[in-house]
């Protein structure tokens, strides 16, 4: 009998659920020196990933999370991953967007992370401050991953997770620049300043990202 | 089947048995394969007479000719890492092979030629030199019957094969000139392999020393199937039996040469073995696909051209009945040259990755001291003693740059065994024993390098109630300090923790009747990390298997030897806690000689289920898609299918 017991292996199970893009809770931001009134913000995002862990900070094989069995198929690790979207969104940043159902399988997730491939992303609203009121047209490619994004989470395939939802906080990302009309153009692009360094930093900062189980 | 029809049947005696000296048991689970157990041992190549080893499961992943994959008491010794294996003397694993340390390939070996097997789960005799981590084995080489031999067969794997052997009627089974060759399309694409093996030998005695050279010379070329997804089998965009475009294939060399004298006068016995050995391999894979490299593809071609030499030399004293004393020296020196690279999918290099020539030897002694103090209790403590030097030359290394290295490994391993009551129907057995495994040249640096070193106890009972049964238990614990493996993709050595491995066997060998042995093992191992208490991947938790022998069993004229083997194998622990699926395999091997004529029936997968050799997860592409995924799936090995092979032979 305790040789039959041995006989039994706990194994993932596959799960899959849905997960959505919420929009923006406010179309004004507070950033810095004033607030901005958001009429229009897209971002184009591409692969999303749930891993068990957090990331390394150096790629194994380009993507650190990823498993491999380049030598043997003994030899190879199963990698961090546990959940999977693949696909690409032009999100509106101001509407819901449903992305789709993710395949997983059972276990811990800890990260999650969101793949930016040449990613367009435009901002246009008007920045206010006390002395005045500028447009602003924001647009630049951005080109990275975010990874760990705080998750956590345990999958059971005996209960699925209702929804997953993923915001983007764009006061946030935002809140790097410094928020000048500096080539004194009367507007605010990514011509102003270090606007298109912090803007690439703040969209790929972990902490401009949410992911969270539907309560 | 076929011994239960003949319920008169008579046994013959065995034309030639040649019977030695065996050291006493360590472990309730080793098993000696005579002559007519290794014919009736299902399976088409030597290596395929390991899987008799007790608890131990071997898994082939790439095509008729590579090495197995091996199993054994909770450890996955890969292509032989942990397993150590010889013949006559002369250890058969490679080491440092690019395609992974003490790969063991036993295809150079003919079938025919294997006269006998020693095969020890666990390590407990101070003889077992480098890969004794968790078991050994010993081949006995040689031509069982006189005379002049021909077998012409044929497969439904669209398989045929030729042997011609010859064995002189006045010499014994070590004077033989023989030659093998098969070939084969084998079930499904990227299957077909070709093999021809040679093999001479000459025995004789000068008073009392007993002298013997061997030569065999072999030469393979396979294709591999590789892995294939199991959604796409799921989806039926591929067939169970089907492969990937560029899978793999390989080539397949090795000449082996030894010269053995064996001495025994009064209490003193000696056995010397000189051997050389050349060595060349060709290995191409591609388990991914497109995943790592979208344009190229992952392919990668290994190449290792490597010559070896080496000798033992064992001394045995035996100054009273209840003492003896034994010990040896051995050393090898390999001299090896191998590369790695990334392949596009013409097989054109694209990214060279390993250039390193490897110098590598290692010495050893070793002493042991059976006593046998009282008729019920018997003991034997030893101490063996290892050292490896490494001389390395990297040309090309992704991993570890460029330029020499040298380094050192030594070993201490002390072994013991204790046996009481061997003469009562029930025996008692414990045993303890470090085993090591020497350190890949490829990784180490300059300096010490890591030697992996395993401590192992056993504790098992033999009971004997009548002459037919003999019944068997036993408990087994490894322990590893801090387990070392090298990372190929990496090329750097790994320490991945302490870890145990505990588990227990049950068995039975039973003859109803003379000319029939049944045969049970079932062998348990939890094999685990011992700070996070994952289980280790890939190693059996459970395995059993049931073989059915027939031995010379005799009706009118024919002579029969049969034999089959049933095992079951339970899910296994796979990387990133999944699990494989279940196994259940039967295979069929039936002799029947007419005078000079035989005719031999071999069927594997009797039953022809659809079992998966080898399962994995991990993320592959082999479309080639913008975006592949990363989620790991399952990809499995399709394993043997139902083949039957009838062989016609004369024997004169």
């Amino acid at each position: 009998m305790i040789l039959l017991l041995l006989a039994c292996v706990d194994a993932r199970r596959p799960l899959t659920f849905p997960i959505r893009y919420a929009e923006l809770p406010s179309a004004t931001l507070v950033v810095p020196g004033g607030t901005l009134q958001v009429d229009a913000a897209t971002l184009q995002i591409s692969d999303l990933h749930l891993q068990t862990e957090p990331s390394a900070s150096t790629a194994f094989w380009g993507f650190p999370w990823a498993s491999s069995a380049v030598a043997h198929p003994g030899h190879e690790f199963a990698g961090s991953v546990r959940g999977e979207l693949i696909g690409e969104w032009d999100l509106d940043l101001l509407a819901p967007t449903e992305l789709g159902v993710v395949d997983a399988y059972e276990g811990s997730i800890a990260t999650g992370s969101v793949l930016l491939d040449e990613a367009q992303w435009v901002v246009r609203g008007t920045y206010t401050t006390a002395s005045g009121s500028w447009p602003v047209d924001l647009q630049l490619t951005v080109d990275g991953v975010v990874t760990n994004i705080p998750l956590d989470l345990e999958l059971n395939a005996d209960t699925p997770p209702a929804e997953l939802v993923l915001h983007l906080d764009l006061a946030q990302a935002l809140s790097f620049s410094s928020w000048q009309d500096t080539d004194a153009d009367g507007s605010i692009t990514v011509q102003d300043g270090p606007f298109l360094n912090t803007m690439n930093f703040g969209l790929t900062s972990t902490s401009s990202w949410v992911l969270e189980e539907t309560p | 089947m076929l011994w239960f029809s003949v319920a008169f049947a008579q046994t013959l005696p065995s034309e030639e048995v040649v019977v030695e000296a065996k050291d006493p048991p360590a472990s309730a689970a080793e098993r000696e394969l005579d002559a007519t157990r290794v014919v009736a041992t299902p399976g088409r190549s030597t290596d395929d007479l390991l899987r008799a080893t007790r608890g131990l499961h071997q898994s082939q992943h790439s095509g008729h000719g590579k090495a197995f994959q091996y199993f054994l008491r909770g450890f996955d010794a890969v292509h032989g890492a942990d397993l150590s294996i010889s013949a006559e003397g002369v250890p058969l694993n490679e080491v440092s092979n690019v395609h992974g340390h003490g790969y063991l390939d036993l295809h150079f070996i003919p079938r025919q030629l294997v006269t006998g097997a020693s095969l020890r789960p666990g390590v407990f005799r101070a003889s077992v030199g480098d890969f004794g981590v968790a078991g050994s084995g010993e081949l006995s080489l040689g031509l069982a019957n006189p005379g002049l031999q021909l077998q012409i067969g044929g497969g439904t794997d669209l398989s045929g094969r030729f042997t011609m052997a010859w064995r002189p009627a006045d010499r014994g089974p070590g004077t033989f000139a023989m030659v093998d060759a098969e070939a084969g399309h084998g079930v499904g694409p990227s299957r077909k392999w070709e093999q021809v093996r040679a093999a001479v030998g000459i025995d004789g005695q000068i008073g009392n020393t007993a002298v013997r050279t061997f030569a065999l010379a072999y030469r393979g070329r396979f294709d591999s199937p590789g892995v294939l997804r199991e959604s796409d089998v799921d989806k039926g965009t591929r067939r169970f039996y089907d492969a990937y475009d560029n899978a793999g294939d390989g080539v397949s060399a090795r000449a082996l040469a030894g010269f053995r004298l064996e001495h025994r006068r009064n209490d003193w016995s000696l056995d010397s073995t000189a051997w050389a050995g050349w060595r060349s391999l060709e290995l191409r894979q591609n388990f991914t696909g497109f995943y790592v490299n979208a344009e190229q593809g992952d392919a990668v071609v290994q190449t290792h051209e490597a010559l070896s030499a080496g000798a033992r030399l064992v001394i045995g004293w035996t100054p009273a009945d209840w003492i003896a004393v034994r010990g040896g020296v051995d050393g090898r020196f390999d001299h090896a040259d191998q590369t790695e690279a990334g392949i596009d999918t013409t097989g054109k290099v694209w990214d060279p990755r390993i250039d390193t020539r490897i110098d590598q030897s290692s010495m050893g002694a070793w002493v042991s001291v059976p006593l046998r103090p009282r008729p019920w209790f018997d003991l034997e403590a030893g101490l063996r003693t290892q050292v490896f030097l490494m001389d390395l030359d990297r040309r090309i290394d992704a991993g570890l740059g460029t330029g020499p290295a040298k380094a050192s490994a030594p070993v201490l391993a002390p072994r013991a065994r204790l046996r009481l009551f061997a003469d009562s129907p029930v025996t008692v057995l414990l045993a303890y024993g470090r085993g090591f495994r020497s350190p890949e040249a490829r990784g180490v640096e300059q300096g010490r390098a890591p030697v992996s070193k395993s401590d192992g106890t056993e504790l098992s009972v033999l009971v004997r109630p009548d002459d037919h049964v003999d019944l068997r238990a036993g408990a087994f614990g490894t322990w590893i300090s801090n387990e070392i493996v090298f990372d190929h993709a990496a090329a750097r050595f790994l320490t991945t923790g302490a870890t145990r491995r505990l588990g227990a066997y049950v068995g039975a060998t039973v003859h109803p009747v003379a000319w029939l042995e049944v045969d049970l093992d079932v062998t348990a191992s939890d094999g685990r990390y011992r700070a996070t208490q994952e289980l280790i991947p890939y190693a059996p938790r459970l395995l059993a298997v049931l073989g059915l022998t027939t031995e010379a069993l005799v009706t009118g004229p024919v002579v029969w030897t049969a034999g089959t083997r049933t095992w079951w194998l339970g899910p296994r622990p796979l990387p990133g806690g999944f699990a494989s699926h279940t196994q259940f395999v039967t295979d069929v091997t039936v002799s029947a000689r007419v005078r000079s004529w035989t005719v031999d029936l071999d069927i594997d997968n009797v039953f022809a289920s659809r079992w998966r050799d080898g399962e994995f997860f991990y993320a592959s592409d082999f479309v080639g898609t913008d975006s592949p995924s990363a989620l790991p799936a399952r990809h499995f090995t399709a394993g043997s299918p139902f083949v039957a092979r009838l062989g016609f032979g004369f024997r004169g």
